[in-house]
């Protein structure tokens, strides 16, 4: 058992008996109406919701999933973009005793059948017409699926299926229970226990089928405070949730650490003005894939050719300054007084006005992971001022395990383990992990879970060393990693994050020919995510999907044919 | 504006008895007679140089045709100027898209917009009571009922002349669609698009049918059959100025001269297929 009072961890006492909803309850008696939760950009407005309005509709909606017969360790899944909705059918999800699901938002329906089936979800809670389609379709193949729920209205005029609920008419019937029994709520929320399983992510899958980690509430809420603990944040901080729910550094930063500091979740109008609402918001903390601060530098590089003269210059100048200041912090060797002035105006000049542009001008942290990035990067944006770090981890040790401390920072290496988590190199040279955070095991998976789980060590299938100052270096996956003629080993991904820093060679699609076959890992496809932490997924499987599902109905019709647009061929019947 | 007052589903909304159009010597339309009802999607068909547009811009009071009658809720609208058309409730969008380039999406479709302003000049430029009341009613229908519905966030504030074609279509029909008409012409609105913008198109024109909030009435020329046999409730065919039918898409698609003179032989409804 812990006990950890910290302030800069929202002096939460996180013991065994502490579960999300028990914490999500206290954080929203104590804030009240007097401050803001969450903030959605909703028809060019940012709109707030006090953490009164959070738990009202998480109570509501959670009174409603047991009206329909929810019970404890019900599995409930989630869909949709990043908006309150899906965070409070979380929150309402954990609060009635159920275990959250979270799909990715582009999930195509084979994908879509295999986790609801096999999670045996009872509940879905789709976004709107797209994620309903999907459903639907797949409703006789999961048995186990009993009401589909959706929030946004558009489109959904003609859908009269008995097996449909909207999130207002299912917040109706909470409040009918509530009427009936009003103590029922906070009796929910106070039953339950840390190891208790609070969500069952899927990981990405890409040699297999996908593996469902469980997770305890106890692991979600010794990451958060654990992270915190080595870089502080404060209930007056914003934070930015754009990435996917159903990716874990996401649940990370928004769950872990969100609830238990209280900062305000910012969520952005759609997925597509994400870096224009990042910029209005300007958040103190940013976690993000290698992919997004790359294009950032892209962007950077290409508005510098396009400046004028005397802005090259300064652009130019100030660049220099600060390349040089941060090599010198890289190299923990005192800054001098001369260099300090030289900052300061190469602030004052072009790095004020370059970060507050790409809404990184309040950061205070601001974390990479998911896959590798090259140096080059990195030092651009320590050039500019801001704290950027390496994180390693993964799903099944609910988020991170290492993180580069402040100052500390070396290009190659991912930092030092957080506090609570050791890590260890086998004679093979494979990284493992021990922590509270370790998750419980695969759902349904007992061969998976003993393998990757020995003696509470977490076999990550991950190749890496420690280097001389105890930093991890992450060489890359296993079956990546191959040998050269001379007996050395190779990993093209090193030579990857090195070759994207060039304007030239940066380009979607550039890779590395690997071992055995060519495999577009440099963002070949139209979405960042093909490269961060979610799945890597090639165009292939797309078209090979819509071929194997031709479709009745019009493909305008049907939002769940959105995935399949690639498709040449319309069927009709 | 909103909708007429008494009219239902079903009623007559445009009627076009007997029009006739010449340029000159050559017959642009020949004693057309064409009933649009409220609530429906009505499509016109034909080769190119059928007459379609012309028929369009007859409607929209671009053109004033030589003979017939043009009745707009039971009311003869033949000698209405376009803007006094648009005021009844005409909105329309353009064959190669109409926009201001200069201009930001946002003031392109508050231009459709203008229509409903009841202040004057004068306390539009102080800005002050009525006008500004009016200046935030109006934004907000804009953001909440146009912006959102057509998934254009994210340009808002981007000028149209740097958009690509599809979102440049999409802004035009934003703009008709401020004005909250009554009936939509919409000549051929997928026209260069691909095919997932035509895909997004097609869902709008059904929202902006079927939905609650619009239930706009659609009068749509366009060359994508798979679309047009899809949506429609009526089909007009027309041929050199000539009607050659008006039906249901079935019926259409089974007329032999329908067949012979413009959709051929060979499975032509599967376009982009």
């Amino acid at each position: 058992m812990q006990h950890v009072h910290s302030p800069a961890t929202g002096g939460v006492s996180i013991t065994k008996e502490l579960t999300i909803q028990k914490l999500f309850y206290d954080q929203a008696r104590r804030y009240g109406k007097g401050r803001v939760a969450m903030r959605e950009k909703e028809f060019g407005l940012w709109r707030p919701i006090t953490w009164r309005d959070y738990f009202e509709n998480v109570k509501y909606l959670s009174l409603g999933l047991v009206r329909l017969g929810l019970e404890p360790g019900d599995k409930v899944a989630m869909i949709g973009d990043n908006r309150p909705e899906g965070l409070w059918a979380e929150m309402a999800t954990l609060c009635a005793g159920g275990v959250a699901v979270w799909l990715f938002q582009d999930c195509l329906i084979d994908e879509v059948r295999y986790i609801l089936d096999h999670s045996d979800t009872k509940f879905l809670f789709g976004e709107g017409q797209e994620e309903v389609d999907k459903a639907l379709s797949i409703l006789g193949e999961c048995p186990q699926l009993k009401k589909i729920i959706w929030d946004n209205p558009k489109g959904m005029r003609n859908y009269h299926q008995d097996c449909l609920i909207s999130n207002n008419a299912l917040m109706d019937l909470g409040r009918e229970l509530e009427q009936a029994q009003p103590d029922l709520f906070a009796q929910m929320v106070h039953r339950g226990h840390g190891d208790d399983v609070a969500l069952l992510f899927y990981t990405s899958g890409t040699t297999s089928l996908p593996k469902g980690a469980l997770l305890s509430h106890n692991n979600m809420l010794t990451m958060g405070q654990h992270l915190m603990s080595v870089d502080p944040c404060y209930d007056t901080d914003d934070y930015v949730s754009y990435l996917p729910f159903a990716w874990i550094g996401e649940q990370m930063m928004s769950i872990s650490c969100g609830l238990q500091i209280g900062y305000t979740i910012n969520f952005p109008e759609e997925p597509e003005t994400a870096q224009e609402n990042i910029r209005e918001i300007g958040p103190h903390v940013m976690f993000a894939p290698p992919r997004m601060y790359e294009q950032m530098t892209r962007s950077v590089q290409v508005k510098h050719l396009d400046a004028s003269w005397i802005k090259r210059q300064f652009f130019t100048l100030a660049s220099k300054i600060g390349y040089h200041v941060a090599d010198l912090k890289f190299g923990k060797r005192p800054v001098p007084l001369i260099w300090k002035l030289l900052e300061k105006l190469a602030y004052i000049t072009v790095q004020k006005k370059l970060k507050d542009h790409l809404g990184l001008s309040r950061v205070r942290h601001a974390y990479t992971g998911g896959a590798a990035m090259g140096p080059d990067h990195f030092r651009f944006f320590h050039a500019l001022g801001v704290n950027l770090k390496q994180i390693y981890g993964q799903t099944e040790v609910a988020g991170i395990s290492v993180v580069h401390r402040d100052g500390d920072i070396k290009f190659d290496t991912v930092g030092h383990p957080i506090p609570g988590t050791e890590i260890k190199i086998t004679a093979e040279g494979e990284i493992i992990t021990r922590s509270p955070s370790v998750f419980l095991g695969y759902y349904k998976n007992p061969e998976a879970t003993e393998k990757a789980l020995v003696d509470g060590w977490l076999y990550s299938d991950d190749k890496g060393f420690l280097d001389e100052d105890g930093h991890l270096v992450v060489f890359d996956r296993t079956k990546d990693v191959f040998t050269l003629r001379d007996g050395k080993p190779f990993s093209p991904q090193y030579l990857e994050t090195r070759l994207k820093f060039s304007p030239t060679s940066g380009t979607p699609g550039s890779s590395v020919i690997r071992r055995t076959s060519f495999r577009p890992c440099c963002a070949s496809t139209t979405t960042w995510s093909a490269n961060g932490p979610m799945r890597r997924r090639s165009i292939t499987p797309v078209i090979r999907n819509c071929r194997r599902n031709p479709r009745s109905t019009p493909w305008w019709r049907n939002r769940s044919a959105r995935p399949t647009r690639i498709c040449p061929m319309r069927p009709r019947s | 504006m909103g909708t007429a007052a008494g009219m239902k589903q079903g009623d007559e909304l445009l009627a076009l008895s007997d029009v006739h159009m010449h340029f000159g010597k050559v017959a642009a339309l020949s004693g057309i007679n064409l009933t649009i009802r409220k609530g429906e999607i009505h499509s016109v068909i034909g080769p190119n140089g059928a007459g379609k547009t012309v028929m369009m811009n007859i409607i929209n009071g671009l053109y004033r045709p030589q003979k017939g009658t043009i009745r707009f809720k039971g009311k003869r609208i033949n000698t209405l100027k376009p803007h006094a058309r648009a005021k009844l409730g005409i909105a329309r969008t353009f064959q190669k898209v109409e926009v201001f380039g200069g201009m930001t999406v946002l003031d392109n479709i508050r231009l459709g917009r203008h229509v409903h302003y009841r202040s004057g000049i004068l306390s539009g430029a102080v800005y002050l009571g009525r006008a500004k009341k009016e200046e935030i009613e109006h934004r907000a229908f804009i953001e909440e009922e146009i912006i959102d519905l057509l998934e254009i966030e994210q340009i808002r504030h981007k000028p149209v002349g740097m958009l690509p074609y599809g979102l440049q279509k999409r802004v035009e029909l934003g703009r008709a669609l401020a004005l909250e008409p009554e009936l939509l012409i919409l000549d051929e609105p997928l026209a260069g698009l691909n095919l997932e913008e035509v895909e997004d198109m097609a869902r709008f024109i059904l929202d902006i049918n079927e939905e609650k909030r619009w239930r706009v009435t659609c009068l749509l020329v366009e060359h994508d059959m798979g679309v047009v046999m899809d949506l429609s409730n009526r089909v007009f065919v027309l041929n050199f100025g000539n009607m050659i039918m008006d039906g249901t898409p079935e019926a259409v698609q089974n007329h032999p001269e329908v067949i012979k003179a413009y959709l051929g032989e060979e499975d032509l409804y599967a376009t982009r297929a």
